[in-house]
């Protein structure tokens, strides 16, 4: 029996080429497309599963929410916290830590490995994390002070060949260490992406300089490591977790005005497998996914296969006709209505393994690109993977059975009597098709308006909010400090248009806060310290909307400068929230006005809020920050405080910046011999972007699929439509029909479903994207015009896909079209 | 063998309804050769086919081969039908996709046979209807006339006691239509029931009985002498 359904499908396939090519075609690019988005979501999911014991394993992170402020959330901690955690908490195994060290490396050849991320790490490091060890033995690597463990690809940088061991390793300027062991490369899908292991028990290591800092009475808690703990085998992290509360509460000391800063601090222990999976933190080693992205990409995989499916089946019933005679024959001749559907089950299930070979090949093809672009090490190892082979077989299995369940159940309900005489075929067939191509086109539809949604935010939070020329401002590293000696003597290269120092917290990356006294009553307002020099401004490009700039002709503004000590405050530049939160009703009318605010500095060791002081509100400007649009630009004071001042930042004119870099790189190396590093706001802003304009690319390529497929299915039924239509189409033109009125005929008729599909797209698009823009503070609206575009051009796609074959209908000879029935 | 009491079938669309048999009542004993003859729609195609047991009648009795199947669900009707009753149709109704010997086969599919007699069965019917040499050609390359004798030979594989023939020969030449009636004969004779749907009064006088129908109804039931 197999053999005879067997021999039905196979003529059945190669008798009608063009639909067997378009329907395999079609069912081959879903199941690439759908594999490759799984291979992704897997690889999200696996990361640093390959640790053993990865499930005793937790990060030590730290929220914190100061008073009147919004939460932080790191991913370091104090160096001091891993000690104090393994004492308090006798669950805790072992504890380990990393503090990154930005220290470049090289050999007595000068050969400097380009770009190595270096880490500190404690000697028991390797306990906790057992990477595999090329050569050298592992365990001891790290417990002498002066030597260090390479991955394979530094040992190459360096070295050129793998076997290092032994070798010496200049570290920084001045310390030179012995490679004690090599280890295998950090997979793509682990949170850490360190090259270089450097030994944490060195004099010089943060790890010992700033937990012996830390560790000063009325010390400045200051978050710098990585911090692993390891439970036992028994323990129980819920009986944990519930004890951080009190530990947190003996371990972090200190007070701001009184307030004990640990009310403040909230420890959390993160499972490893899940530290890739957590909300973005500060000082996150790699940017962690989206949950909610990865979900809509499953999602979106889904509805590829379902728009591959849906012309699956839309093809096997347009064509059931041609198989009406055999289900009658086979009826008659005693065949139930479950024996048929089993054969055209079967059917289709062969159909579904047969796209899945060339589909196979393509996620082969394609997968090193795709690889490429995402920085991963996704593998597709099938064959040795026998839960990949398996899933992708159970997936051809589903698709092929979702996709055969109803063409089997239509088919196998025709009855003989009928089918046998030659009566045509219920209409609900072409109803069903036609409600099928519109939701292929409502998926398209909406996929478009994801698409152009997830661009013009992108293009809003690198282009529009900044306004800047990015590729001309570089924003120095903070090891360089900002040393006046060099500042004072760019002026002379002539190739710099300004230069500024701030501190850490104008640009976002860590927060210092000022306290105004609101003048209206009512709450003090927290807000963001932004210590700048006169020149930020000009860096920025920011304008005042009211008032005037910070500048050398008033002395008031540069007060610190001569008197760190003093308790007055400078003259103040505020953001625009500023002036909304100290209840201006404008801009215009905060400027000149005295606010009375306090400073947040450090007084005998210790960081405080002095006393309240009145000063001058010189201007406002706009909300203004290089950080995520996610985040909320809350209320600002811009104010000259050299003694934070961390940074430096350069503006270069557009011609020759290159030139310009280089010149001030010179400079810089007769200033001092520590190497001039830094990045373009530009590379900045697109680290930051880096997941979004990772799904930007992955929505845009999909939605090609969904195109491509749903162009497939309106072609097939094109063609099927005309095939069926031809007599029509021939009476219309002996009628005297042109062949321009044939054409509207056809293009209507293929119109149609594609203007339904815009009524459920739309609002469905609108809700989902409206729901992804409220992930951010500042986004972009969905305009009407998106969602017209996205209609007009799934319309121009389905009229061009149909008008092929649709003129070729329209040219035809009447009379060739009557006799062909 | 096959007794029809007061069969009606009524079709009904949304507002009209249609009687294809109007209180039809007729035995076939087993061996016999009945024509049935009357003009387009008269109904005689829909009694074939409640005979067949592949339409089932709205009202009335049906007794096949002893047991009453006019309340039987399609799945009985089918165990019932399966290897007992051989159809031939008008316009062959061979599936495209199969060759010769393939296309006969489907009619033991669903009798749970071994693959080995099957092969053998089909082998013996195209032997008996001359197209053994044409075992693996496909439809499409054979004339009406073959592919008919095909036909027949699918309908005959099963060896059923009943064979239904809906205008055999309507689309074949004279030539051709005549070869296939003596097939039918040689059958007959063979001692297979056949029931065949015919306009052509010469093929109708070549069985044993003509059953005359009119607006659903049998106005003539009449026994020929001398039966081909």
């Amino acid at each position: 029996m197999l053999a005879n359904y067997f021999a039905a499908a196979i003529r059945n396939l190669l008798r009608n080429r063009a639909y067997t090519l378009i329907n395999l075609f079609g069912l081959s690019l879903g199941f690439a497309a759908a594999t490759l988005i799984a291979l992704y979501a897997r690889d999200e999911f696996s990361y640093d599963r390959f640790i053993p014991n990865h499930d005793r394993i937790y990060l030590v992170g730290e929220v914190v929410e100061p008073p009147g402020r919004s939460a932080m959330r790191l991913s370091v901690t104090s160096t001091t916290d891993a000690e104090a955690l393994k004492f308090a908490f006798p669950e805790i195994e072992t504890a380990t830590r990393l503090a990154p060290s930005g220290l470049r490396l090289s050999t007595k050849q000068d050969n400097e490995g380009a770009a190595l991320d270096s880490f500190w790490a404690d000697p028991n490091f390797f306990d906790v994390f057992p990477l595999r060890s090329i050569a050298g033995d592992l365990a001891n690597a790290l417990s002498q002070p002066d030597s260090l463990v390479l991955t394979s690809r530094a040992a190459r940088q360096l070295f050129s060949r793998e076997d290092a061991v032994g070798e010496t390793v200049r570290v920084g300027p001045d310390a030179v260490m012995r490679v004690a062991a090599v280890v295998e490369n950090l997979p793509s899908n682990s949170h850490l992406n360190c090259d270089v292991f450097l030994p944490g028990a060195a004099s010089f290591s943060p790890l010992v300089t700033l937990t012996a800092e830390q560790r000063q009475p009325g010390a400045l808690r200051s978050e710098n490591a990585y911090t692993y703990v390891r439970l036992r085998g028994d323990a129980s992290i819920d009986d944990v977790r519930s004890r951080l509360r009190a530990f947190t509460d003996s371990h972090v000391r200190g007070d701001v005005n009184g307030t004990p800063i640990a009310k403040s601090y909230t420890f959390t222990l993160t499972p490893l497998a899940d530290v890739h999976l957590q909300p973005r933190s500060i000082g996150d080693l790699k940017p962690p996914v989206d949950v909610r992205v990865l979900h809509a990409l499953i999602g979106v995989a889904l509805l590829i296969l379902v728009v591959a499916c849906g012309n699956f089946i839309s093809m096997m019933t347009a064509r059931a006709s041609r198989r009406a005679v055999e289900v009658g024959v086979r009826k008659a001749a005693g065949a139930t209505q479950r024996q048929i559907m089993i054969q055209f089950m079967g059917e289709c299930l062969f159909y579904g393994l047969l796209a899945l070979i060339p589909a196979v090949v393509a996620v082969e093809l394609v997968l090193p690109a795709f690889n490429g672009f995402l920085r991963r090490e996704i593998a597709f190892d099938y064959l040795t993977e026998p839960s990949l082979g398996l899933g992708l077989i159970g997936l051809t299995v589903l698709t092929g059975l979702a996709a055969g369940a109803y063409p089997a159940l239509y088919l196998s309900r025709f009855k003989p009597n009928a089918v046998l005489r030659g009566t045509t075929l219920t209409p609900q067939s072409s109803r069903a098709r036609q409600s099928l191509v519109v939701a292929q086109f409502a998926i398209l539809i909406a996929l478009l308006v994801a698409t152009f949604t997830v661009n013009r935010q992108i293009h809003f939070a690198i282009e529009d909010r900044l306004r800047l020329p990015t590729d001309q401002i570089y924003l120095a590293s903070p090891a360089l400090g900002c040393p006046t000696s060099f500042t004072d003597a760019l002026p002379t290269l002539g190739r710099v248009k300004a230069v500024t120092c701030v501190s850490g917290s104008t640009l976002g990356f860590d927060h210092i806060s000022v306290n105004f006294i609101s003048p209206h009553g009512g709450g003090n307002v927290n807000g963001r310290a932004a210590q700048v020099d006169y020149s930020f401004f000009d860096v920025f490009g920011i304008q005042p909307i009211a008032g005037r700039l910070l500048s050398p002709q008033f002395g008031q503004d540069d007060l610190l400068r001569k008197d760190q000590s003093t308790a007055d405050n400078p003259t103040i530049v505020i953001n625009e929230a500023a002036a909304r939160a100290l209840g201006y009703s404008s801009p215009a009318e905060a400027v000149g006005t005295f606010a009375r605010w306090q400073r947040l500095s450090v007084i005998d060791g210790r960081l405080q809020f002095r006393g309240q002081s009145s000063s001058k509100i010189a201007a406002v400007v706009p909300d203004f920050s290089i950080g995520s649009v996610r985040d909320v630009v809350g209320p600002t004071a811009y104010y000259i405080d050299p003694t934070v001042f961390s940074r430096m930042v350069f503006r270069f004119d557009g011609g020759s910046v290159q030139q310009s870099l280089e010149s001030v790189r010179d400079l810089w190396e007769k200033h001092s011999s520590s190497p001039f590093q830094g990045m373009f706001l530009d590379q900045f802003v697109n680290a930051l972007y880096e997941d979004v304009l990772t799904q930007s690319a992955i929505f845009t390529w999909f939605s090609a699929v969904a195109i491509v497929l749903a162009a497939l299915g309106l072609l097939g039924l094109a063609i099927f439509t005309a095939e069926r239509r031809t007599k029509e189409i021939g009476l219309r033109k002996v009628m005297g029909a042109r062949r321009t009125d044939i054409l509207l005929f056809l293009g209507w008729r293929f119109a149609r479903p594609v203007l339904w599909a815009n009524l459920i797209a739309w609002p469905c698009a609108y809700l989902v994207m409206q729901r992804w823009l409220q992930g951010f503070a500042y986004h972009t609206e969905i305009g009407v015009l998106t969602f017209v575009i996205a209609g007009a051009l799934a319309l121009a796609i389905a009229l061009a896909t149909v008008a092929g074959h649709a003129m070729l209908v329209a040219r035809a000879k009447p009379m060739e079209a009557l006799r062909y029935e | 063998m096959l007794k029809l009491d007061r069969i009606c079938k009524t079709y009904r669309t949304s507002d009209v309804e249609t009687a294809a048999l109007d209180d039809v009542s007729l035995e076939v004993r087993a061996g016999e050769f009945l024509a049935i003859m009357g003009p387009s729609g008269c109904g005689k195609s829909t009694l074939l086919n409640v005979l067949g047991l592949i339409d089932s009648p709205t009202s009335g009795a049906y007794w096949f081969m002893g047991e009453d199947v006019a309340r039987c669900s399609e799945e009985q009707l089918t165990l019932h039908r399966r290897a007992r009753v051989g159809f031939v149709f008008q316009n062959f109704n061979l599936i495209d996709d199969l060759d010769v010997a393939e296309n006969v086969e489907v009619a033991l599919l669903y009798v749970g046979m071994a693959r080995a007699e099957r092969r053998s069965r089909v082998a013996e019917a195209l032997e008996r209807v001359g197209l053994k040499h044409r075992e693996h050609h496909m439809p499409k390359q054979l004339s009406g006339g073959q592919q008919q004798r095909v036909a027949v030979a699918r309908a005959l594989v099963t060896r059923p006691k009943l064979l239904l023939a809906d205008e055999p020969t309507g689309n074949l030449d004279s030539a051709n239509g005549d070869a296939v009636l003596d097939l039918l004969g040689a059958i007959n004779r063979a001692g297979t029931t056949i029931v065949m749907v015919t306009h052509s009064a010469e093929h109708a006088h070549r069985a044993g009985r003509i059953v005359h129908m009119l607006d659903g109804r049998v106005v003539e039931d009449q026994e020929i002498a001398v039966a081909c």
